[in-house]
């Protein structure tokens, strides 16, 4: 495998999404390849940096309230579903007493 | 892309009136939708104020519109956040982000030594500058992808790109990050 072949696998490998053949070939690679191995690294460490300071934003629950109470009075066609008709009949158990 | 089958129904559900459909729907995307906003606007109450004029208006739209939004709910609301984002940005006149973005503030009591936490801040503040940096479609792909694990098909639509496209742009976006990056921590002090 070529630098010019790695460059099209590279974002690929940094996600995980190539099949395991291809994988073996570019891991081959960037066992032999400095510039390449540094690309792939500091990749992984953008990557990870970037879910680890910045990934997680929580909706409040007072964002989800008011978010939501928009929603229902833009949509009064929504309500709850109705509960189908239960007939008692159906749980009684066929014994006798 | 085909919308995923649960999703398609719970759109269903909510066209012909299920109140919990709104609701799982609102749930399966509030933080995400909330997320994408924060990183695209400069401040929280920005964020919320988009996110939740996105979910109105993609409501509406599954409301309105025959089938399902195409491609799916998330793709079409993501996208609707992208463009009030710009839209506020264009009002503002300003810039994305600023360095004092939510969750900076929240320390956890049991959390990291106050030196290791002088160095997160250090290192946030550096990769907010750097993404800052960055061009909208720029920010967004790594947002979607990296930071909300939206798959490269769906980030496309939001795009208005295919899906090979997205991937290609990921991979830039995500290499002009790690410059920036770079750059921005070599300048702190």
């Amino acid at each position: 495998m070529t630098c010019h072949e790695m460059r099209d696998l590279m974002g690929p490998y940094v996600d995980d999404d190539l099949p395991i053949e291809t994988r073996r070939r570019v891991e081959a690679h960037l066992l032999v390849c400095r510039d390449c191995a540094w690309e792939s690294q500091t990749l992984h460490i953008a990557r990870q940096h970037l879910r680890e300071n910045l990934g997680e934003v929580v909706a409040s629950d007072a964002f989800r309230a008011r978010t939501l109470g928009r929603l229902l009075s833009d949509n009064p066609h929504v309500s709850e579903p109705e509960a189908p008709a239960v007939d008692p009949a159906q749980y009684r158990l066929p014994i006798r007493m | 892309m085909t919308p995923d089958p649960y999703e398609a129904r719970l759109v269903a559900r909510f066209r012909d009136g299920d109140v919990r459909a709104l609701e799982t729907l609102f749930d399966r995307y509030a933080d995400r939708a909330l997320g994408l906003a924060v990183r695209l606007t400069e401040t929280r109450e920005d964020a919320e104020e988009v996110a939740q004029e996105a979910f109105v208006r993609a409501f509406r739209h599954a409301r309105t519109l025959e089938g399902t939004p195409t491609g799916g709910f998330g793709p079409w609301l993501f996208a609707i956040v992208r463009n009030l984002a710009a839209d506020k940005r264009r009002q503002l006149r300003l810039p994305t982000l600023s360095l004092s973005a939510p969750g900076a503030e929240h320390l956890a009591e049991d959390g990291p030594t106050p030196a290791e936490e002088v160095l997160r801040r250090a290192e946030r503040a550096a990769l907010l500058s750097a993404l800052d940096g960055l061009p909208e479609e720029w920010k967004t792909v790594l947002t979607l992808c990296d930071l909300l694990d939206v798959p490269h098909a769906e980030a496309a639509q939001v795009l208005g790109r295919s899906p090979a496209a997205a991937k290609s742009l990921h991979y830039r976006a995500r290499r002009a990050l790690r410059d920036a990056y770079a750059q921005t921590w070599g300048e702190e002090p």
